[in-house]
């Protein structure tokens, strides 16, 4: 346990800083209309601010019932809150990433995970140092509950690099539309498109219940002298 | 000079590819014929247990090099042969799991359905894998923009318009799965005793017959299909001593088997595999996918090929990657020498 809320601890920190940030700053860089998608500014503007929580409404070109913290977008990305933030406005319509929506709320989904990650690693690090966190068991439940949260943020993360690329194939230069298989027909694809999720469905089923097994059976016994090392 | 290079650095790493995983494919077929008894089967699958993965790696070694270093064969090749390249995965996928799943629930269906999956996966990837190959040596029916698509079958004719399945590829299925079942009962018997092994050594004599059988079929097949593949062999004759190697690992399998030398005669198979292969290969070169709509449509080396710079570049990455492979191979080959346990667990 104590090896876990450390690694998570210092993991959870460097995914947001250095590594998130880093890469934030390069997809703002090299892709100007991801980053205006995914954090939903449709109107460029210097001193952008940083959308917590809201709906995208592309009629409108609005966020419905907006949670923002003015300047935070702009300082973020270039380190200073009068910076100028592309916008969806100055990018022509067809260059948009076709699905906005779901782009919005995967980006959404997995930043704010990270930021539970993080929050939960620093309490548990806490009642680890005050020697409290074996008793505490609501501290053990969030840390149960929050397993499958990671494979979640993973996927929601994977899902805003792949849809905010949209509509290229290759940035800038060769469009999606432009670089598929001419000779696979759709139904083909869709064929195989159902069989890879059906397979991945029964190899996910697979592996929750030989998990489940393998936690249920307990930990190996230790050796005598060394259990009295075990609660820590 | 680089694409003479690179297209046999790509023929060794996919002949590799069927040396090693082979016998792993061949013991999956044996899997459902030869393999009855718990204890056999635990024998037979930690046999490969330990080295399955490491094979496996090869093919991804010879499709990513071929990508590298012939996109426009890749191109074409994989969008054309989409759906069978697909089902490939997902059996690649079901043999892995079956193999790895297998051990970890002690419930009999459970291990009776994974040895179930674990064998049909095998057996149905080495016959697409046979029929791979075929559909390459035989041709495609190239469009003028280099792309193509084939039915699953037209009137199993391979003329002008061919389908995934006809005469010729189905010999060309057939061969991988008897010489990769030969394969497999060879390895078997290098690594089992007692009752398996006997039971493999038997089994070696008649997969050896319909293996001379049908590779004198295939190869006979192959000229008349395309006759443009002698031409390099009447350029070179010199490399007529590849027929000559095929005939004699095949003579070799039969003698060092009778000799119960089993070491020398899986040897004998592996260079069975490399011959055949090789003789395929030179029988393109430098053709990559010929085309039956004529031949000014094939996809040859020149057109697929990639920039001299790329390739120079791949060639020493290519060399980095290949000692950590070829040491890899060795040392995991090292390691679990000798009769297998099947009780020892772990893979």
């Amino acid at each position: 346990m104590k090896v876990g809320v450390i690694a998570g601890l210092v993991s959870s920190i460097l995914i947001i800083f250095p590594t998130g940030d880093l890469h934030g700053k390069y997809v703002a860089r090299n892709q100007p209309a991801a980053i205006a998608a995914m954090e939903g500014l449709f109107h460029g503007e210097a001193g952008a601010g940083l959308v917590l929580m809201g709906q995208p409404n592309e009629d409108t070109g609005q966020i419905d019932n907006p949670i923002v913290v003015n300047d935070l977008l702009s300082f973020l990305i270039y380190g200073t809150t009068k910076a100028e933030v592309k916008g969806l406005d100055q990018i022509p319509h067809d260059q948009w990433p076709t699905a906005l929506p779901l782009l919005y709320y995967a980006y959404h989904i997995m930043a704010g995970l990270g930021t539970w990650f993080v929050v939960l690693m620093i309490g548990c690090a806490f009642l680890l140092w005050r020697n409290r966190l074996y008793t505490a068991r609501w501290a053990l439940w969030a840390l149960l509950l929050s397993f499958p949260l990671p494979y979640i943020a993973n996927t929601a993360g994977w899902m805003t690099a792949e849809l905010g690329r949209q509509p290229w194939l290759i940035y800038g230069l060769m469009r999606t539309s432009e670089g598929y298989s001419n000779t696979v027909s759709a139904g083909n694809g869709l064929f195989t498109l159902l069989g890879f999720m059906g397979l991945y469905a029964l190899l996910a089923l697979l592996f929750t219940v030989l998990i489940y097994r393998e936690i249920s059976s307990g930990p190996e016994p230790k050796s005598t002298e060394a259990q009295a090392d075990y609660a820590n | 000079m680089m694409g003479f290079i690179w297209f046999w650095l790509v023929a060794v790493m996919i002949v590799g590819y069927v040396v090693l995983d082979g016998f792993d494919l061949g013991v999956g077929v044996l899997h459902l014929f030869l393999v009855h008894t718990e204890e056999d089967r635990r024998t037979a699958l930690a046999s490969i247990g330990p080295v399955w993965d490491g094979n496996e790696v090869w093919l991804l070694a010879g499709g990513g090099t071929l990508y590298f270093a012939f996109p426009l064969l890749y191109a074409s090749g994989f969008s054309g042969f989409y759906l069978p390249l697909m089902i490939v995965f997902w059996l690649l996928i079901l043999r892995g799991v079956s193999l790895e799943l297998r051990n970890h629930i002690d419930v009999g269906v459970w291990r009776a359905l994974l040895d179930g999956v674990f064998g049909l996966s095998s057996a149905l990837l080495t016959i697409f894998f046979g029929a791979a190959l075929a559909n390459v040596l035989r041709g495609v029916p190239l469009q003028a923009d280099g792309y193509f698509f084939l039915p699953l079958w037209t009137n199993w004719q391979p003329g002008p318009h061919p389908g995934i399945l006809d005469w010729y590829t189905v010999i060309g299925g057939l061969v991988a799965l008897i010489a990769l079942t030969l394969h497999g009962a060879l390895w078997l018997i290098i690594k089992t005793s007692g009752e398996l092994a006997q039971r493999a050594r038997r089994i070696v004599t008649p997969l050896w017959f319909v293996l001379v059988a049908l590779t004198l079929a295939s190869l006979a097949a192959t000229i008349a299909v395309r006759p443009a593949s002698l031409n390099n062999y009447f350029n070179y004759p010199a490399t007529f001593i590849v027929p000559m190697g095929v005939a004699a690992s095949l003579a070799g399998v039969w003698l060092f088997n009778r000799k119960t030398q089993s070491l020398k005669a899986f040897l004998s198979s592996c260079l069975y595999l490399f011959f055949m292969l090789a003789g395929a290969c030179w029988g393109l070169y430098p053709v990559l996918l010929p085309a039956t709509t004529g031949a000014d449509r094939d996809i040859t080396l020149s057109r697929a090929i990639s920039g001299p710079h790329t390739l120079a570049v791949g060639l020493v990455w290519w060399g980095l990657g290949m000692v950590l492979a070829i040491g890899y191979v060795v040392f995991v080959y090292g390691k679990f020498r000798g009769k297998v346990d099947p009780y020892a667990g772990g893979h």
